[in-house]
């Protein structure tokens, strides 16, 4: 099989892997819409020169809907006449379906003019990556998961009802929908700095807060090149630096266990470790900062409890400071 | 399509009884066949089918009820602005989309960008 650019190939692969064999792809071809009294020739080519190449998903079978996807690579942004040739594609299929439906969906890894979206949502047809008010540029792994979120959600969502997407803008939307979120995904991927384990998955402070907020400390151990700290339920936050791991996982605290640098107090006078334990375990986690060099956690709000790459600190946070010093 | 804050979101079924969203995601999130996307973007489920109603405030101060097809959970929030437009305060997220009036057309803008004295297409003033 050949395909037009490197894009259209990768979408077709993450088709195949999505729905199976009912996958194709045509490039500047007469379809043929197979019609059981008159067989109807509608033809893309011929003057005025249009190149049409598709991307053919069978999503269901019962009614045949399928989703006609048109891979733009191009250096600059797609522009409304691209989203209004790919509607007349869609529509013309449409016309001449033979009881099959289809829906659009353009791939512009590039992105769309402003004009694009009125004419997307005019035609019904999806847009990938979502037109949305932030100049921000996805990167191609981002497109490409993307593709193959709205492929997965597509062949789902149409074993409950199809006839509410036909109208438009509801595909529009509901492809808006599954995409829109990527751009808050796309600037924390920025920082590569927060992942949730076990699938490692890219994460954010705000939601590694959210997950370890109120929860006690049970256990804090070091091993080489981080920190980790147990807390109740099963949940491990892991230290290394340039990289924050949590989760429910206990593979985070692999690793040859070292005896850890400890220290109290704002001066940040060396302790024992077993000080610090002594202080942290049972404690909630009550708020939290990431300084970068160290990872600090409010307990019970009384106490500041630092995990470093090679070790910890606590702190007391009452005031007066010099008459509660640790 | 969730423009308005988790937070603000008032769901009832189709007899008017409240639905708390966290306890209904967590109920529905182990039906595999309603689950569109469950992944490092976040978790998307179909509840076309449940009778649900999302219940918005509009002008008049009443609540006007729309059926929900999807509900989404996006793990990475975008920031949350306060804005009154009319007689109402909502809670939205900074991307959501407004519809203000732009002389004799209409134009679309985001939440952050919203500024007091504008008009939504609906004759709404925003204040702040």
């Amino acid at each position: 099989m050949s395909f037009k650019n490197q894009l259209e190939k990768q979408c077709y692969e993450i088709a195949k892997n999505t729905l199976g064999d009912n996958v194709r792809v045509e490039h500047n071809k007469k379809i043929q819409i197979e019609r059981a009294l008159c067989p109807e020739v509608v033809s893309f080519t011929g003057p005025p020169t249009k190149e049409i190449d598709i991307l053919m998903c069978r999503l269901i079978d019962k009614p045949r809907i399928i989703l006609l996807t048109s891979c733009k690579q191009l250096s600059n942004k797609a522009e409304p006449a691209h989203i209004q040739e790919w509607g007349a594609v869609v529509q013309t299929m449409n016309k001449y379906g033979d009881g099959a439906l289809y829906l659009g969906l353009v791939i512009s890894p590039s992105g769309f003019t402003n004009g694009c979206e009125a004419w997307a949502t005019s035609h019904n047809l999806g847009l990938i990556p979502p037109l949305k008010g932030k100049a921000l540029v996805f990167s191609e792994q981002a497109i490409l998961h993307m593709y193959s979120r709205v492929l997965f959600a597509l062949h789902k969502r149409l074993q409950y009802t199809h006839i509410d997407l036909m109208s438009p803008p509801a595909f529009y939307d509901f492809v808006y929908a599954l995409v829109a979120d990527f751009e808050g995904r796309e600037e924390a991927a920025n920082e590569e700095r927060y992942f949730l384990a076990p699938k490692e998955w890219l994460s954010s402070f705000s939601e590694m807060y959210a997950t370890v907020a109120g929860h006690i400390i049970e256990d804090a151990i070091a091993v080489e090149g981080a920190t980790v700290i147990k807390l109740d339920t099963g949940i491990q936050i892991r230290f290394s630096g340039n990289r924050v791991d949590y989760g429910q996982a206990e593979c985070l605290e692999e690793g040859a266990k070292v005896e850890p640098s400890c220290f109290k107090n704002i001066e940040m006078e060396p302790c024992k470790f077993e000080f610090i334990k002594s202080i942290i375990i049972g404690k909630r986690i009550s708020s939290a900062g990431d300084f970068g060099t160290y990872l600090e956690y409010g307990l019970d709000q009384h106490y500041n409890f630092g995990l470093h790459i090679n070790g910890f600190h606590v702190v007391s946070t009452k005031n007066p400071v010099e008459a509660n010093k640790l | 399509m969730m423009p308005i804050a988790g937070e603000q979101f008032i769901l009832t079924d189709s007899k008017g009884t409240r639905v708390q969203l966290g306890d209904f995601v967590e109920k529905l999130r182990k039906d595999e066949k309603r689950v569109l996307a469950d992944d490092e973007v976040g978790l998307v489920l179909y509840v076309g089918d449940l009778g649900i109603y999302q219940w918005k405030p509009i002008h008049s101060g009443e609540f006007l009820a729309q059926p929900v097809t999807q509900i989404s959970q996006p793990r990475f929030h975008t920031r949350i602005l306060r804005k009154q437009i009319g007689a109402i305060v909502l809670s939205v997220t900074e991307d959501a989309i407004f519809i203000v009036t732009d002389g004799n057309s209409l134009r679309k803008i985001r939440a952050e960008k919203l500024k007091p004295g504008m008009v939504l297409a609906t004759g709404e003033k925003v204040y702040r």
